[in-house]
């Protein structure tokens, strides 16, 4: 599925930007005490929610516990005001508790004007929030390459 | 237990209630009593059953149970006529959906093709009544599919709306309304537009709590019924509205395009918890939608089990805390606190309030055990060639969940027991001037602080010569022995005796009896017959209402305390001792009025050093032992009444002939509670001599 309507002109930043990118390198770093802190027993027993190289990739099966994680991270980023972009490339289920977490950090890294955006949604993704009635928000959402 | 577990929990806890509203309804039909509701229930019942098996990939249950569905929607239609055959098929069917839940349940898979027979032929009873039900011939013996469901090809396409407010802790409880609106895709087309307005700043977010509120609107040919049931498993009624709307709906989430949809939830609704703006549900539509927006009040909660016996606990702690606060008191002279005195009794009375209270939560009705007796005497019924009838009354009588639990067991086997040696054969009712029919009376009602079951039966009665013949074949009594009538009836608790004719599934193989009688002593309760020749027998069953509580008189023998149950207790003596008799070969009675008590000496069984020697020194209890009996308890004194909390002595530590339990006691000591009946078993036996000679 491609998702043409990413709405990049809302992104103060443009993927590329050398600055960005080290931004989001730094928000969990590989091998950090995070990692094993965020992920917790069971999304790190999954190995899904990798949180590596700088981008969070959201867990094949994003359930309440990846939400409780996500959370997390995403609110130290914004602490830090560092930019994100969340992989959603493997996402195969996605649990309302986690597109509620997603729905609330958009809303807050904007209000911030911290850059935060999505890359490469599955269908599954997206048809989670369509099904959770928040696919017109989500439209709203800027989406990389 | 994961969320998922603790989902399966709660279907099956559903089941339970809805696999007896099922029996119940089919059995109106077998009966020729079902009414329009009476249909309703069943497939609200079997489709409920469905919906939750759905969500939890129970596929073969899911596949049968819609055919069952099919079929009873048809007969609700009035496409197929209910007939004794369709009836008995429909009970089947009813049996088959229980072991399948049982089944998934318990993890297992039933054999292959053992549904199949029963399938084929509603699936045949539902194609010969005709192709446009509600449920498509072809799609009967496969998975829901898509858009079917219970979906009524070729009826109207209705409009609901639902608005849903979950409890924030939604997802905690497990629940995920993703699998919700599957479910509803099922029925139909959906939409959906989820309110966001509350969802608070990344900062505040507790990503465990649900800050949303759906507005969901189905198109299908479903009924009302079919959408409601969508939410049975995981949303309180209180947490729900649906409506059917007769307009066109002008909201957020009107027929049309995703991209309709899409336009329709604006981005200020869904995210920003700075702003302000209305929530994103439909807000233009009619005068009805409007209404809704009322605050739904919730009318009832599910708490767990486990929750509710540890508040039973902590009250009970709570009870002995203020015993023994009041004992404390007792020491101080009342006249010169008397503001602590009038406060200790406050603090009394506001425990036993509470503890009634919290007792009565755990209470249900009897509906649950006896709403499957009916089925039972049907089935006897048939199996016997007999023709019985059961009237059930005081169904709605509560007592504690574990004594429900317990009820089932001696229920059946008391009922098996009056249709199987009870009611006669038509022709021999006949024969008696009696109508072909026999009639088993089953009832429910409270009396003090118990509950007093009754099995009736209008049958032949106990007929004792056969009775005692075998009980003497059997070696379990002396040939010469003189027992009253009450004392011949309650042969039949011997184990090992039966006098039916012939062993069959039903009874007569000796066992039921003597295991009703020790299931319902376990409890604290007892059995009565009493039995006329000819014209029948009653059974009584006594229990207490609850299992956690107890009204006992405290007794001391020596430097020990006791608690006898007050329910137990006849009369306490202090007797002469010309009135004292040695047996032959050991043992003790006391002449009571014309009647010999076996006494048994608490100090002596309990091994009490200090206890009183003779009778006279001290006093007797006369209680009722079990059904017909009563034996004399030698003790030193009475300390007094009081309500006492159970705490199990087999649990902790192991069973103990004579003791039921044990309490703790307003000093601080603990008390051992009597098994009277146990205690009874220690005098002689079974049968002891109490007839004055």
């Amino acid at each position: 599925m491609s998702l043409s309507y990413a709405t990049l002109s809302h992104f103060p930043l443009r993927i590329g930007d050398a600055t960005i990118l080290r931004g989001i390198l730094r928000i969990v770093p590989k091998g950090s005490g995070r990692k094993s802190r965020t992920s917790g027993d069971s999304a790190e027993s999954r190995g899904d929610l990798v949180a590596g190289d700088g981008i969070i990739a959201l867990a094949a099966v994003a359930d309440i516990a990846v939400a409780r994680d996500v959370t997390e991270a995403l609110r130290d980023a914004l602490d830090r005001q560092t930019p994100v972009v969340i992989d959603a490339a493997g996402v195969e289920e996605l649990s309302t508790p986690c597109a509620q977490a997603l729905a609330s950090a958009a809303a807050s890294f904007a209000s911030a004007n911290v850059a935060f955006a999505f890359r490469q949604p599955s269908d599954a993704f997206v048809a989670a929030f369509n099904r959770i009635g928040l696919f017109a928000a989500m439209m709203q959402w800027t989406f990389v390459e | 237990m994961d969320e998922l577990d603790q989902l399966r929990q709660t279907y099956f806890q559903d089941c339970d209630e809805l696999l007896g509203e099922l029996e119940s309804a089919l059995m109106a039909l077998d009966n020729g009593r079902a009414d329009g509701d009476t249909l309703n229930d069943a497939f609200r019942a079997i489709h409920s059953i469905k919906g939750g098996a759905d969500i939890l990939h129970f596929d073969r249950l899911v596949r049968f149970a819609h055919t069952f569905e099919s079929v009873l929607d048809r007969v609700r239609l009035g496409r197929l006529i209910v007939d004794p055959e369709l009836a008995s098929l429909m009970l089947r069917a009813g049996d088959a959906v229980a072991d399948l839940v049982r089944a998934a349940q318990a993890g297992v898979e039933m054999p292959d093709g053992y549904e199949n027979e029963i399938a084929d032929a509603l699936q045949s009873l539902a194609q010969a009544a005709g192709t446009d039900a509600t449920i498509a011939p072809d799609d009967v013996r496969e998975p829901a599919a898509p858009d079917e469901g219970a979906a009524a090809v070729g009826a109207p396409l209705r409009h609901y709306r639902i608005l849903l407010s979950p409890p924030a802790d939604l997802f905690r409880q497990g629940n995920e309304p993703q699998l919700l609106v599957r479910a509803l895709e099922r029925l139909g087309s959906v939409r959906t537009a989820a309110d966001a307005s509350a969802l608070p700043p990344l900062a505040s977010l507790d990503a465990e709590q649900c800050y949303l509120h759906w507005t969901i609107d189905v198109r299908t040919t479903a009924g009302l019924d079919a959408v409601r049931d969508v939410f049975d498993l995981a949303v309180d009624k209180g947490d729900l509205e649906v409506v059917e709307l007769t307009d066109q709906p002008t909201g957020a989430v009107g027929a049309g395009t995703q991209d309709t949809v899409a336009a329709a939830v604006t981005p200020a609704s869904t995210a920003l918890p700075s702003d302000s703006s209305p929530a994103a549900s439909p807000s233009g539509g009619s005068g009805q939608g409007a209404q809704l927006k009322a605050a739904p009040t919730v009318n009832s909660i599910r708490v767990d089990l486990e929750k509710l016996d540890y508040l039973v606990n902590l009250v009970g702690e709570l009870v002995i805390s203020q015993s023994m606060l009041a004992e404390q008191l007792s020491v101080l002279p009342t006249d010169k606190f008397p503001a602590l005195s009038r406060s200790i009794e406050e603090l009394t009375q506001h425990a036993r309030n509470l503890q009634d209270g919290v007792m009565a939560v755990r209470t249900q009705p009897v509906k649950s055990v006896f709403a499957r007796m009916p089925r039972l005497v049907r089935d006897l019924a048939v199996e016997t060639g007999k023709n019985v009838r059961l009237l059930i009354s005081g169904e709605t009588t509560e007592v504690d969940k574990t004594v429900v639990e317990q009820l089932f067991d001696p229920l059946i086997h008391m009922i098996r027991n009056a249709v199987d040696h009870g009611i006669e054969s038509p022709a021999e009712r006949s024969a008696n001037g009696k109508p072909a029919q026999g009639t088993v009376r089953l009832s429910a009602v409270h009396v003090g602080g118990r509950i007093v079951i009754q099995v009736a039966d209008d049958g032949r009665g106990i007929d004792r010569e056969r009775v005692r013949a075998r009980a003497v074949e059997r070696g379990l009594l002396n040939a010469d022995a003189v027992l009253t009538e009450e004392q011949l009836d309650n042969l039949i608790f011997l184990p090992g005796l039966s006098t039916a004719a012939t062993v069959s599934d039903i009874s007569g193989r000796g066992v039921g009896m003597d295991v009703v009688r020790r299931n319902v002593e376990r409890l604290g309760g007892r059995v009565l017959i009493r039995s006329v020749a000819g014209r029948g027998s009653t059974f009584y069953l006594s229990l207490p209402l609850t299992l956690a509580v107890l009204d006992g008189m405290v007794v001391g023998v020596g430097s020990e305390t006791y608690i006898v149950p007050l329910t137990v207790i006849f009369e306490s003596l202090r007797p002469q001792a010309r009135d004292v008799h040695r047996l032959v070969g050991g043992g003790e009675v006391l002449y009571v009025r014309g009647e010999y008590v076996p006494l048994v000496y608490l100090g002596r069984t309990f091994g009490v050093p200090d206890a009183t020697r003779e009778p006279w020194d001290g006093l007797v209890m006369l209680v009722d032992a079990d059904a017909g009996g009563k034996i004399g308890v030698v003790v030193d004194e009475i300390v007094g009444q009081q309500q006492v909390v159970i705490k199990s002595v087999e649990a902790n530590y192991r069973a103990l002939r004579g003791i039921a339990g044990a309490t703790i006691l307003g000093n601080g000591h603990v008390a051992l509670i009597l098994d009277v009946a146990g205690l009874a078993e220690s005098v002689d036996g079974a049968v002891r001599p109490s007839a004055a000679a």
